[in-house]
């Protein structure tokens, strides 16, 4: 089945599927179903923070604009981004 | 405990490994599907497995097939080999499969221990393990394995480890550039040496060396650089030993196991020309880095 797309409003959740853990800063991850494991860097960690505890990726995306100094669309660009390959691995679901 | 009526000289457990577990030869029915395979560097299959019957059957590129029962205390092993030439690929990839399944974490690495502790050498398939595991051997060292590295998980946090067999399986080139013999002939062109300066006794795992092959130009230099949690994590899940790898209680164990060494054990990545003359260079620095990593020692 094909995942919705992941948008400004979608809301997202780790999968039941996925093991995760932080490895001195770094998330690694361990998808069961596929048996594929998949690692984040720290600013790909940071963001996996924001978007598995925001409401929406767009309140994600307000929290990490505080820290990081690039542009709103460009960010919203890149957690867009980084979320979609995420919910494609089956690591994030959509709700 | 592993009875056998295929003559297993190789396998040499350590007296605390308490594994019930009968091999016979018999006749194996290949399954329809392969649930999973391994490859070599050159895309040729080493060996798939799937689940049959409750059990888990095992198939080997040089037709060895063998039947794993439920309970997973008979291996039947269906080949038209001899003994002799069964031996190494039961010992080698067979058992440290079904030790994996029965709860043993077990990867892919040689090690030897230096000053009463282990360094374990990961790479991949042909990466010179073995070469250099002989070689540290050679240089006063202690083989503790070839090719499966069995993990015990450690109450106080320092994990042990333990090989399956005594001896370090050599190709002609390798004996003859360390000076070791070529003798007698082995299946699959490879001789077993040092069967006299090997233990199966668990020690403590004090340090991972990553074997990277770089380009072979011989103006490289030989380095050595830490490796991150992530990546040692990364680089172990590639070599753990699984024979069912969808059994997600498993998985969940091993996911857990393999992170906490991870986190536990420190790692460098050692880049080196695989060339012969380049060994006693990076034996050297693996052999720093086993006293920098002692008790008392200056780890980086």
């Amino acid at each position: 089945m094909i995942p919705p797309p992941v948008t400004l409003a979608s809301c997202l959740r780790p999968s039941d599927d996925a093991l995760s853990r932080e490895l001195d800063g770094q998330l690694v991850f361990l998808q069961l179903e596929t048996e594929a494991y998949f690692g984040l860097d720290a600013i790909g960690t940071r963001m996996w923070e924001c978007l598995t505890s925001a409401e929406s990726v767009a309140a994600a995306v307000g929290v990490l604009e505080q820290e990081f100094e690039v542009g709103r669309a460009e960010l919203e660009r890149d957690v867009i981004e980084l979320a979609t390959d995420l919910v494609e691995r089956r690591l994030l679901v959509v709700e | 405990m592993v009875s056998s009526t295929i003559r297993l000289d190789e396998l040499d457990l350590a007296t605390d490994t308490h594994v019930t577990l009968t091999m016979i030869r018999g006749e194996v029915t290949a399954p329809a599907t392969w649930h999973r395979s391994w490859q070599a560097r050159d895309g040729a299959i080493t060996h798939r497995v799937a689940r049959q019957d409750g059990g888990h059957i095992i198939e080997l590129a040089n037709h060895i097939t063998c039947a794993v029962n439920e309970a997973l205390d008979q291996i039947v092993v269906d080949s038209e080999h001899a003994d002799a030439d069964l031996a190494r690929p039961l010992v080698h990839h067979v058992l440290p499969l079904v030790f994996a399944h029965r709860g043993a974490l077990v990867l892919h690495a040689s090690a030897v221990a230096i000053d009463g502790a282990a360094v374990a050498l990961f790479g991949r398939s042909t990466a010179g393990k073995s070469t250099m595991a002989a070689a540290l051997t050679r240089d006063g060292a202690t083989l503790l394995s070839d090719d499966g590295l069995w993990i015990d998980d450690s109450a106080n946090g320092a994990p042990t480890c333990r090989g399956t067999y005594r001896g370090v399986w050599l190709a002609r080139a390798s004996c003859d550039a360390l000076g070791l013999p070529y003798a007698p002939p082995q299946p699959g062109g490879k001789s077993l040496a040092l069967r006299d300066h090997a233990t199966s006794e668990p020690l403590p795992l004090r340090a991972i060396i990553w074997l990277d092959e770089s380009d072979t130009d011989q103006d490289v230099a030989i380095e050595t650089r830490r490796m991150t949690a992530a990546d040692l994590y990364f680089a172990l899940y590639d070599h753990l030993f699984q024979l069912d790898p969808a059994d997600r209680t498993r998985a969940r164990s091993v996911f857990e196991r393999l992170t906490d060494l991870a986190t536990t054990v420190p790692a460098w990545r050692l880049e080196a020309p695989y060339e012969f003359d380049q060994i006693a260079g990076a034996c050297a620095l693996v052999q720093g880095i086993a006293r920098q990593t002692s008790p008392g020692g200056d780890a980086p």
